[in-house]
Order: structure tokens, then sequence, then C-alpha cells
């Protein structure tokens, strides 16, 4: 063999071994230690399960996602069923809320309030009825949600009228004197609330006038 | 001359061969480098608009999540992302997302904002009104989602259902089945041929009684009969699909309790998705890297209730104005992604603005929310994504 072939042999050898470096380097060991890893390290690392979970997960979301063309039947508009036909219609007057305690002229709940929590946390909430029970007035007791400071107690009172689809006509906040924090309702004499802040304060508020009053 | 020549590259015949494999090993390093990239592509499913934004500076630091990133290849970690010339093509193909036959909506725009709603009343009449004052605002191809919130789950007479808002008045999921149907009808009428509706059907997580595994259940059933209904013939299958959906706010009750429902919903789903359109109140954010989610929540289960569950999807709660709910649902993304190896596909933005002009507050209005979250979760590869739906609150 000639010298200058030689020579050319020994490149293409050498960047051969170099290409196959490459490949051991730079794809084999990754995979064997993601391999190692998938089964040494559970917590760490995902086993075939949550493999395939993640994969089923993104074809449940393509077909949840996705509307089948117009062309799969007769459209038009479905007839009626049962209930549709004999729909209820709403009472014009407000029921007692289920699991309520009566205090004062009005009762205490722990029900959903209507507003998020990232701007109200309530506590709970007395309501009373009113107008032969076609209003209904609610006091919710709680805080402003301040994240990561003190949360200042608040009372926001709202009323409902049954036939106005049980809207809101009115919501109103009233802050909790300076220094107080999150509020619940206790008791009730009359229309007059007792609260207790989470600091173990007792306040009053006057719903007639509303305010907090001292003791 | 030309012994000389020869001669010389005898000499320095050893050095060229080293030479040779040097810049070859130099090459399969540089290649190796890449390959951490479609490494962690592997992990990240890509979506086909997805948007990409290097990681900003001010990115706020994740040390809570520093142990469970998972770092993949010896030696060499990035925290910048490279670009090379050559990629091998090993990439997964993508599973192709069913977009809306609307005109293309350009990338990082927010889509137009449907309108969600509190629903305090189940009277058919007034469901069939609101689907036909939907219908009639929603544009021509327009894929919308719209959320009918009917308040907290309530069990009363034997019967599933909630609690309605403004009256907390019992309403079965068989009377909220008809007054959908009153919405759909009235849907169907107005919106135009063209048009996508997901109708999400909502309950919360709030109540110490009657968020159960057993309401999940039902809450999937009710769900399933309206798509069988939407299904029946003549089918409005093509326009209309009715999903679940739960308002899960960490401040309202604990994470078994609510993991119980997702997990009944999920046994009854029968390929019924739901969304949950909740909070991570109280969970760390940039202003404040030691809170904590309420009633001990953990990330897991934040993570499990909104996208873990086989039928879970989310549209989050994007309400503060200083990005604080962004930055609180991309760490729950974040960290599915470093934990399960999969981020959060938000499905959409929910915001309350139309709710505060009610009531009064202060919040995002639409564009804002989605421009945050969107925002937020492009901030990082891990998480990047395409947001498509918009929808705003109201009473």
């Amino acid at each position: 063999m000639k010298p200058q072939n030689k020579h050319t042999l020994h490149v293409v050898l050498w960047s051969l071994l170099g290409f196959a470096g490459f490949i051991v380097i730079a794809i084999v060991i990754p995979l064997w230690i993601r391999s190692q890893r998938t089964s040494s390290q559970p917590g760490q690392a995902l086993d075939a399960a949550e493999i395939e979970r993640n994969a089923t997960k993104l074809a449940v979301q393509a077909t949840a996602e996705a509307f089948p063309t117009s062309e799969i039947g007769i459209q038009g508009i479905k007839p009626l069923s049962a209930g549709e036909l004999t729909v209820t219609p709403e009472a014009t007057a407000y029921a007692p809320i289920q699991g309520s305690v009566q205090a004062g002229a009005g009762a205490i709940v722990e029900v959903q309030p209507p507003f998020p929590s990232s701007v109200y946390r309530i506590t709970n909430a007395w309501y009373y009825d009113s107008e032969q029970g076609t209003e209904r007035t609610f006091v919710w007791a709680g805080s402003y949600t301040r994240q990561g400071e003190v949360e200042p107690g608040i009372v926001v009172i709202q009323i409902y009228k049954r036939s106005e689809m049980n809207q809101a006509a009115e919501t109103t906040v009233y802050d909790a004197p300076q220094g107080v924090g999150a509020l619940t309702v206790t008791g009730a004499e009359g229309m007059r609330l007792t609260l207790q802040s989470e600091e173990g304060q007792t306040l009053y508020f006057d719903l007639a006038g509303r305010q907090f009053m001292q003791p | 001359m030309h012994r000389k020549t020869r001669l010389d590259l005898h000499n320095n015949r050893r050095l060229l061969e080293y030479g040779s494999f040097g810049i070859v090993l130099g090459i399969a390093l540089l290649s190796l480098v890449r390959c951490t990239f479609v490494e962690k592509a592997l992990d990240i499913p890509q979506q086909g608009q997805a948007a990409y934004q290097a990681p900003s500076a001010q990115q706020p630091a994740i040390s809570s999540l520093a142990s469970a990133t998972r770092v993949y290849l010896p030696f060499i970690k990035n925290d910048k992302p490279m670009f090379l010339p050559w990629v091998p093509n090993v990439l997964p193909t993508p599973t192709p997302t069913p977009t809306p036959t609307a005109t293309p909506r350009p990338a990082g725009e927010p889509p137009p904002y449907s309108t969600s709603f509190y629903m305090s009343t189940t009277d058919y009449d007034y469901h069939y009104q609101l689907g036909q004052t939907v219908g009639q605002s929603v544009s021509s191809a327009q894929d919308l989602i719209i959320f009918l919130d009917y308040g907290q789950p309530w069990y009363e007479n034997g019967a599933y259902g909630t609690a309605i808002f403004g009256s907390l008045d019992f309403r079965s999921t068989s009377q909220i089945i008809d007054a959908v149907k009153g919405f759909c009808r009235g849907y169907y009428l107005r919106a135009p041929s063209t048009s996508h509706l997901t109708l999400a059907i909502g309950t919360s997580n709030y109540g110490s009684t009657h968020v159960t595994r057993e309401h999940g259940a039902a809450w999937a059933q009710m769900v399933k009969t309206l798509n069988d209904w939407i299904a029946s013939p003549p089918t409005w299958a093509d326009r209309i699909k009715i999903a679940g959906a739960i308002d899960a706010e960490p401040g309202w009750n604990g994470a078994p309790v609510t993991r119980a429902w997702v997990d009944g919903y999920d046994s009854a789903a029968s390929g019924s998705v739901y969304y949950n359109f909740g909070s991570c109140d109280s969970c760390p954010f940039a202003g404040c890297e030691t809170c904590t989610p309420s009633r001990g929540w953990t990330y897991e289960d934040l993570w499990y209730i909104s996208w873990g569950v086989r039928s879970a999807f989310t549209v989050p709660e994007i309400y503060l104005v200083g990005g604080e709910n962004a930055d609180q649902w991309y760490r729950v993304s974040l960290y599915g992604y470093s934990v399960h190896g999969q981020a959060i596909r938000f499905a959409g933005v929910m915001t309350q603005y139309q709710s505060c002009q009610q009531r009064g507050c202060t919040t995002n209005t639409p564009p804002q929310g989605w421009r945050q979250l969107y925002d937020k979760v492009n901030s990082n590869p891990a998480t990047a994504l395409d947001i498509k739906w918009l929808t705003d609150i109201k009473w």
C-alpha cells in the first residue's frame, strides 16, 4: 500500500472511531443513564405508567377539544324531552336554608359565598328574609384576602330579590375597626350581630344602622 | 520537492490523525449539548403554535422545586437555551391539536373572550333566553368555552345537586339537566352553525358535607346524560359539547375531600372531561415565596385535580392585577413538569371583570388575565404553550 493511501485509511479509520465515540457519548450513555435513573429513582424519574399517562392525557385533551364535522347526521330541532315539558317554575318566596342555625331575627349559615377566595375569605354568614319571603339579606363575615399580609376583617351585606332571578340588588362592604382580623358571626340579637375576630375580640354589627358598635 | 512534501506528510501523519479525531470528538460533544434539549423535548409535548421565549432574567426563583428538577445528562446543565445549526430529527411528532376553523389567531394574541355565568336559577325560560343571547354574540367559526356555575354541591331528598347562588335553594342534577337543555336550544338557534361551544357545567368544592366522591360521580353522570342528548338525532355534536366543571379553591375545602370528588367524577366520566376553574389561593408567588396553599394543600394536590386525573383540565382564575394568580398557576404547572414530566396545558383563562363591574372589585380585564398567564408560562420552555380559550364570568 502506498504511504498516501495508508495515511488516508488511517484518517478514515480515526474519523470512524471518532464518530463511534460520538454515538456512544451522545446517545448510548445518556439513554443508559436515563434508564438506570428510571429504575433506581422512582421519585425523580418517570415510570412507564406515568409516561403512558402523559401520552394518554394529550390524546384525551385532543378528543375533548375536537368537534366532529357537520356531516355526521341529521341536524335540526330536537323534540322536547319529558323534563323540559314539565319544568317547575321558581317558587315566589325563599325557603329556609337547610342546615342553618336560628340566631336573632335570622339564621347563621356556612355556605359558599358569592365571592372568589382570592378577593374575600368568608368565614360564615347570617341571613334573614323580608317582604313576605321575597327578599333575602345576607351578612357575610370574613376578611379581605391579602396574600402574605395580615387580613383585615370585613362584613359584606347583600340583598337578593326573588323577582330578579336571585340577582344581588346590593353588595356593600364594611371594614372592621383597624387591627381586627377575620370575623365570624357567632350570634345575633334581633338585627344586631355578634362577631368574633380571629384574635378573640368580640364585635357587634348593627344591621339597621349599618355600622360596627361598641359592646 | 515532491519527496519533501511526502516526508512532511509522513512526519505529521499522527498529528493529522489525532486532529481529525479531535474535530470529530468536538462535534460529538457539541451534539451532546444539543441532545440535552432533545432529551428535554421528549418530555415536553410541543404544541403546534407553542410560543417560545427565552427565560426572563426576572424569572422568579423556584427554590422549592429545585430538588425536584431533573437533569438528564451527566456534567451538562443547561440554564439557557442554545441553538445549534444541526438538530437530529428525533423529536416525537406532536399530537395535532384540533383548531377552530376560524381565521388563525396571531401567536401571542388573546382570543375573543366569552361570558360565563354564576347561576342563581334553573328557570327554563331564563336559560333559553340566555342561550339565545349568548348565541347571538358568537362570531362565525368561533371556538369558545362557557361556564354555567350552579354553586356548591348539595344532597337533598336522595338526590345530588347544588345550592344555587342567591337563594341557596337546592337544585337537583335533573333540574340542572333540563335547564341546560334550554340553554342549548337557545344557543343552537342563534349561534353561527360554524361555531363550537364547550359548555362547562360547574359546581365547587365548598362545603363540609356534600363534597363527596358520590357527588362527583353524579355530576359526571349528569354531564354524560347531556352529551348523550346532544349526540342524539338530530345531533348537535358538531357544535356543542358539554363538560363538567369545578371551582376548586384550597381556601374552601381540604385536598382529600376535593380529590375524592374528582376521583368520583373520573370514575363515571365515560369520556366527559371536567375543567377546574378554581384558584391557587395562598400559593407562593414572586412577592411571597413563603406563602403556603390554604388548608394544607400541596402542589401535588393542585396538579392532581387540575391535570393529573385523566378527565381533569384547567381554566384557572387569573384575577389579581399584580399577576400573582398567573405566577401561582405557572408554578403548579412547573411542578407538574418537574415531577411528572408534563406541564399543565391550560385550556383557557377565566377572569371576573364583568362580575367586579357588577359588585365592585379590582381585577384583570380578560385580555390582561390571559396575557399574564400566557407570558408567565411562555417564559419557560418547560411550560410553554398557547392558551386557546378566554372567558369572563358575571352574575
